[in-house]
């Protein structure tokens, strides 16, 4: 049977779009055709990293907005004609045919149209801002542009360099592949391949996915006796942690998010972490002062991680950012509590904007004189920040993550 | 069979002291079994939890007298000196000449966390003094009179 190329992305990025659901749980969520799924992603990723270009383009044809449905096949229909090379006779015939299956024969002749007429170089002639062209929302194009003027062109438009893998053991066998080595191979067995199907050797705990990111954040955490992960699920971060130090504890807010931290230490054989559901913005007493090191890698606007998670772009506003600083400021003073006299705090986030970095530790050194900045370093290329590690998309595997250590006095 | 990755001089993993271990479990029992095949295959005398990025005392050795686990692992008593070559699967392509003691009494754990008593002469000595070394950040290349590359 020949399967419509375009029907399982579309039932994918329906849920996207009218329900708001992640790409991840999305795909998750989905019967799709196993046969087809490695084309089926990369479509569906494919669009949502070129959403705002994509409404762009349809809007140059059509005076009125039509339908989510049509929005959505005719977005995928312009990622297969521009990035996989598809004829445009078949992709158009794909994109009618599912209108008809669909039981909207009424716009077929619309989508027929529009595939049949549509001209890039006159399309990109007309825009006039690199936030359409990248598909950034306008907003966070502002802030990229303020903050690094130039270089966000090259923030904007960097991609993702692959899958990264983090291998335990056994690394020889996949290695026969095309595959990227990156400063943190020879330390942590750490690779970036073009395609990694996951097979049994994973529930072995052989080998899992980690980001570049996650493995950069850990290398700048000096080995201690006990380390606290203040916001751990789904425990990648704490698993890695365990190699060097004594013990550690995993703070998690949500209850179902602890069984993933369970569910990773138990699968990677690590049996020195001891995780609690726990609100890291809440000080609890029984922890003051416990920690020789302690983590926190707060929640954020995931602006760095946009290369592989396009759906933030989509549904981030610029409102979100005053309740992220709120929580950030709080964790980041509650859980500095529990550090010991002479103990490092570590802050992190998956963002590139100051607002949510420096900044953020700007304001608590100037409320918690007993912290200090220490200065780390990292084989991976950063900027140097006043305070911490800025690492960006265009020159860390597309990227962007920050790190700062803070030193209690004794 | 489960190779793990040995980590490199330069590494700061090598360099820190390694906490002792009190769970005796079954992730002791898969790391131990991982160092067995990994210095098998590298075909080493020895090797230390740390070079496989692991900060726990524990240590293999793999000699003429046989085959050691050792787990929690201390010198009680060593006499005499000999000097000779070493290497080390963390220090790839090198070789240096290093004193040692020529016999050493040592206390230790098994996987079970029994606990034995030991004595080594020779090489196992040497090997035993080496990897023990491991466990406290110590590398042969600090303690060698002399390095040449291989």
């Amino acid at each position: 049977m020949l399967s419509n190329p375009v029907y399982d992305p579309f039932l994918i990025l329906t849920k996207v779009y009218s329900d708001g659901a992640h790409v991840k749980q999305a795909i998750a969520d989905t019967y799709i055709e196993e046969q087809y799924r490695a084309r089926t992603v990369k479509i569906v990723y494919g669009v949502l990293e070129n959403d705002g270009y994509f409404e762009f383009c349809i809007r140059r044809y059509a005076e009125k907005a039509p339908k989510l449905a049509v929005r959505t096949i005719l977005k995928i229909s312009l990622y297969m004609l521009l990035y996989m090379d598809k004829k445009r006779y078949m992709v158009t015939d794909c994109a009618v045919e599912l209108c008809k299956k669909l039981g909207k024969s009424g716009v077929s002749g619309f989508v027929n149209a529009f595939l049949r007429r549509f001209d890039k170089e006159a399309v990109d002639k007309a825009i006039r801002t690199d936030a359409v062209k990248y598909s950034y929302p306008a907003y966070a194009y502002d802030k990229l542009k303020k903050e690094y003027g130039d270089r966000a062109q090259a923030i904007a438009a960097a991609r993702s360099a692959g899958v990264s893998v983090r291998f335990v053991k056994n690394a020889d066998e996949y290695l026969q592949k095309p595959h990227i080595t990156t400063p943190f191979s020879q330390k942590y067995g750490h690779y970036i391949f073009e395609n990694f199907p996951r097979d049994e050797k994973f529930d072995d705990g052989d080998y899992t996915f980690q980001s570049v990111g996650s493995i950069a954040i850990c290398d700048c955490v000096a080995a201690c006796g006990n380390m606290l992960d203040a916001c751990a699920a789904p425990g990648g971060k704490s698993v890695l942690l365990a190699g060097k130090c004594k013990q550690v504890t995993s703070f998690e807010l949500h209850e179902h998010r602890v069984e993933l931290i369970k569910a990773y230490k138990t699968r990677m054989g690590v049996e020195n972490i001891t995780e609690r559901q726990k609100d890291s913005a809440i000080f609890d007493e029984c922890y003051e002062e416990k920690f020789d090191g302690v983590l926190c890698d707060v929640p954020c606007s995931g602006f760095g991680t946009v290369s592989e998670n396009p759906d933030i772009k989509l549904f981030r506003k610029a409102e979100d950012f005053k309740a992220l600083a709120k929580s950030q400021t709080e964790i980041l003073a509650t859980c500095s509590r529990y550090v010991k006299k002479g103990g490092a705090l570590y802050y992190s986030t998956c963002s590139i904007f100051e607002e949510e970095n420096d900044e953020i530790v700007g304001a608590f050194l100037k409320t918690h004189t007993e912290f200090s900045v220490e200065e780390i370093d990292s084989p991976l290329s950063h900027d140097k920040k006043k305070y911490g590690l800025q690492f960006l998309p265009d020159t860390a595997y597309g990227a962007g993550f920050y790190v700062c250590k803070l030193v209690k006095r004794v | 069979m489960a190779i793990r990755n040995v980590v490199q001089v330069g590494d700061d993993v090598l360099r820190q002291k390694c906490f002792p271990v009190e769970n005796f479990d079954e992730s002791l029992a898969k790391l131990l079994d991982d160092m067995r095949d990994t210095v098998k295959k590298e075909q080493g005398a020895g090797l230390a939890a740390p070079q496989v990025g692991v900060l726990r005392r524990v240590v293999v050795v793999d000699v003429e007298e046989g085959y050691f686990e050792l787990i929690n692992p201390v010198i009680l008593q060593q006499k005499g000196e000999q000097t000779g070559w070493e290497g080390c699967l963390s220090v790839r392509g090198k070789s240096g000449i290093v004193s040692r003691p020529m016999k050493v009494k040592i206390s230790f754990q098994d996987r079970n966390g029994e606990k034995y008593l030991l004595q080594a002469k020779g090489f196992f000595a040497r090997a035993i003094c080496h990897e023990l070394d491991h466990l406290d950040g110590v590398l042969y290349i600090d303690k060698a009179t002399h390095i040449e590359k291989q």
